[in-house]
């Protein structure tokens, strides 16, 4: 006997991840881009005349965003202009066919592209600094200087908010992971829908309640272009032991995620813990919770050719 | 060149470390028997009996529990915990022990019969208990309550995982019940910081987060009139093994039905299970300090917005609903959105256990829900 959809009563097609529930294509897909809607409007995401810069990497997770911000923005009437906006670290072999991906993308949804570079930006692509530095630590200096690199894209675009693709699994791998390694700073803020308020650039993270394997579903229910290469730099070690074990609980209990959020979201630290306070850097005047950024920390390391300098010695 | 001589330094002073630590025991020079972790110093076996002797003492010290222990009840369930902790506190060895000290202060032990218990295991817990010269009591469940519990022959991870739940907090509340009869104002317990630390982690994935810090602290006040003390909470689990393994102690191995049916079937797992094998997989695979950066993260959170209702099961508070119109907290109402756009029709039978959340917590609720559906 065929299972029917639990709204429409037709045959069913899918088992859905995050409810148990028996859904066909369509209602899926409704369902899906409804709770993103919810989640942007519920959460004041989208003001009217937003200019809106998305993160965009190739990868499922910026193509489904950038898919249904679009799909969105003409159903309900965000009155948000949306950019695209690519980083290319410069890593030769994955991100150089990630980007054709994002330019696909681009013809695909009509929106204006922007691309930045490692190298024009501070000099150095990962490749150098991988021959440089050897393999250990470079995903310090890339997410580093990725982060600076989107709010400098924004800027050029001028754009006045910033919207990633974070899905749920990740929101929730990175709770765990503050609460293993016992980093209160980032605990606090990492379950922040909109972190960077008072910033001139917030960033938002639509995708907050989604769970990656719906938005795998509904990249391939829509046939979307997306690019799915691991980084080649990027072992990952502890991260993948959380992530595994994510894994391992969605499939006992499929609410997990969402309450391991939702832990998240209600946790308050005391008062007495010395939390990091946040200061504009003495070089690029951008934001930092010390005198000097973390960036250009390491970029003057890279090019006074001491990286051997630690992080933490120079701390 | 330079990268590879730093290489080749770094490993040769991590061998050297080695061969260092493995060498002789810190304290006094003998060949070490003891290797905690990777970054404690190697004991010998009567330095590491002293050194637990002495950490036992300094809690003690620490908290004041001298003063109050004439008023405690030390739960005692015949594992290695307990009776390691009945073995620290007692310590007659010598004449320095604990209660030698304060000949008045005499805590009460009691042991809760579980309908699992065989009658072999009741006859030895009940001989170590004579043999503490303590104050000792059998307490069975028809003089607490008259609950039969019955284990349904489905056998599925999710629904193990609920009465693994259901389980540990209807032991709780039983242990309070048995410290209340016996006039008791603090309950000791013998959970040590592995265990502690499965137990916080399963809160966090159950969406009890901010409260589970509560459970990991040395004193845990959710019960108005009984608290709860946890000696151990210092005490790794391999720490706890070595020591009743050099003391020769007797200790039963407790019938777990849900443990014998997680064993018996290897598809079934828990998610206690599963965080269990987690954790110490981290701890035993590179990371030593695992669970003692999570005791000391769950220390440094406090509760917010403290409401004074608590929940009747598991007696965490009730969050407040007001939180609601933060747009940071929205993970549990998109949940309930999420179900809402799956079932337009049936939702407003979904409505129906909010009548239950009048008394519990949102994860009680759910926890009963997913029971009464198994049954």
């Amino acid at each position: 006997m065929p299972v029917l959809c639990c709204r429409c009563q037709s045959k069913g097609y899918i088992k859905r991840p995050k409810t148990s529930d028996i859904m066909c294509k369509e209602c899926f897909s409704w369902c899906f881009e409804e709770e993103i809607h919810w989640t942007i409007s519920h959460a004041k995401l989208i003001s009217r005349g937003d200019k809106i810069a998305i993160g965009a990497s190739g990868g499922k997770d910026s193509t489904v965003l950038a898919y249904i911000l679009n799909l969105l923005n003409k159903r309900y009437d965000y009155g948000a202009e949306l950019l695209l906006l690519s980083i290319d670290e410069g890593i030769s072999g994955y991100r150089d066919d990630s980007l054709m991906t994002v330019q696909r993308n681009q013809i695909q949804y009509s929106l204006p592209l922007k691309i930045l570079s490692y190298q024009d930006l501070y000099g150095w692509s990962m490749d150098d600094i991988v021959k440089h530095i050897g393999n250990k630590r470079n995903c310090t200096y890339c997410g580093i200087f990725r982060r600076q690199a989107l709010d400098k894209g924004a800027l050029l675009l001028g754009a006045n908010k910033i919207c990633t693709g974070h899905n749920a699994d990740d929101i929730a791998e990175t709770v765990l992971m503050n609460i293993l390694r016992g980093d209160i700073g980032r605990l606090k803020r990492c379950t922040a829908m909109m972190t960077g308020t008072d910033d001139i650039l917030p960033r938002f993270k639509p995708f907050k309640y989604a769970y990656e394997k719906e938005i795998v579903m509904y990249a391939h229910m829509h046939k979307l272009d997306y690019f799915s290469t691991e980084c080649k730099y990027a072992p990952q070690a502890y991260r993948g032991h959380v992530r595994a074990f994510i894994k391992d609980l969605e499939r006992i209990r499929p609410r997990t995620i969402i309450d391991i959020i939702a832990s998240g979201e209600r946790m308050a630290i005391r008062s007495d813990v010395k939390m990091p306070q946040k200061s504009i850097c003495e070089k690029c005047k951008c934001i930092s919770s010390q005198p000097i950024c973390q960036a250009c920390i390491l970029l003057e390391q890279l090019n006074s050719g001491l990286p051997q300098i630690t992080i933490k010695d120079t701390e | 060149m330079c990268n590879q001589e730093e290489d080749c330094s770094c490993l040769f002073t991590s061998i050297s470390k080695k061969k260092e630590r493995i060498s002789h025991c810190i304290k006094c020079q003998s060949p070490p028997a003891v290797l905690i972790r990777k970054d404690d110093p190697s004991l010998c076996k009567s330095c590491f009996i002293n050194q637990c002797y002495h950490k036992i003492n300094t809690i003690f010290g620490k908290y004041k529990l001298n003063s109050i222990i004439n008023n405690m009840a030390i739960a005692y369930s015949g594992g290695q915990n307990s009776s390691t902790l009945l073995k620290l506190i007692l310590k007659d060895n010598d004449n320095n022990g604990i209660m030698k000290r304060n000949p008045n202060n005499v805590p009460k032990v009691f042991h809760l019969v579980e309908s699992s218990d065989s009658q072999a295991n009741l006859e030895l817990i009940t001989k170590i208990m004579k043999n503490t010269g303590l104050e000792y009591y059998n307490i069975t469940l028809d003089e607490i309550t008259e609950v039969n519990e019955k284990w349904t022959s489905q056998l599925t991870s999710s629904s193990l995982s609920n009465k693994q739940r259901y389980h540990d907090y209807y032991r709780l509340n039983l242990l309070i019940k048995c410290t209340k009869k016996l006039n008791c104002k603090y309950l000791m317990m013998g959970d040590c910081s592995n265990r502690m630390t499965v137990k916080y982690l399963l809160e966090i994935i159950e969406g009890r987060g901010n409260y589970s810090s509560l459970q990991t602290s040395f004193l845990d006040e959710r019960y108005q009139d009984i608290t709860i003390v946890r000696p151990l909470r210092d005490f790794l689990a391999k720490e706890i093994a070595l020591f009743a393994h050099f003391i020769h102690l007797e200790y039963v191995t407790p019938n777990d039905p849900l443990t014998s049916i997680v064993l018996k079937n290897p598809n079934v797992n828990t998610l206690e299970r599963l965080t269990q094998d987690f954790l110490s997989g981290l701890q035993a695979g590179g990371f030593p300090s695992t669970t003692g950066t999570i005791l000391r993260t769950s220390s440094k959170i406090v509760l917010e917005n403290d409401s004074k209702i608590t929940c009747r099961f598991c007696h965490f508070p009730i969050s407040n609903t007001d939180s609601s119109n933060d747009p940071d907290r929205l993970a549990t109402e998109s949940m309930i959105h999420s179900s809402s756009l799956s079932n337009p029709d049936s939702f407003s039978e979904k409505t129906v256990p909010g009548v239950i959340e009048k008394d519990l917590c949102l994860s009680c609720s759910l926890m009963f829900k997913d029971l009464s559906v198994c049954t």
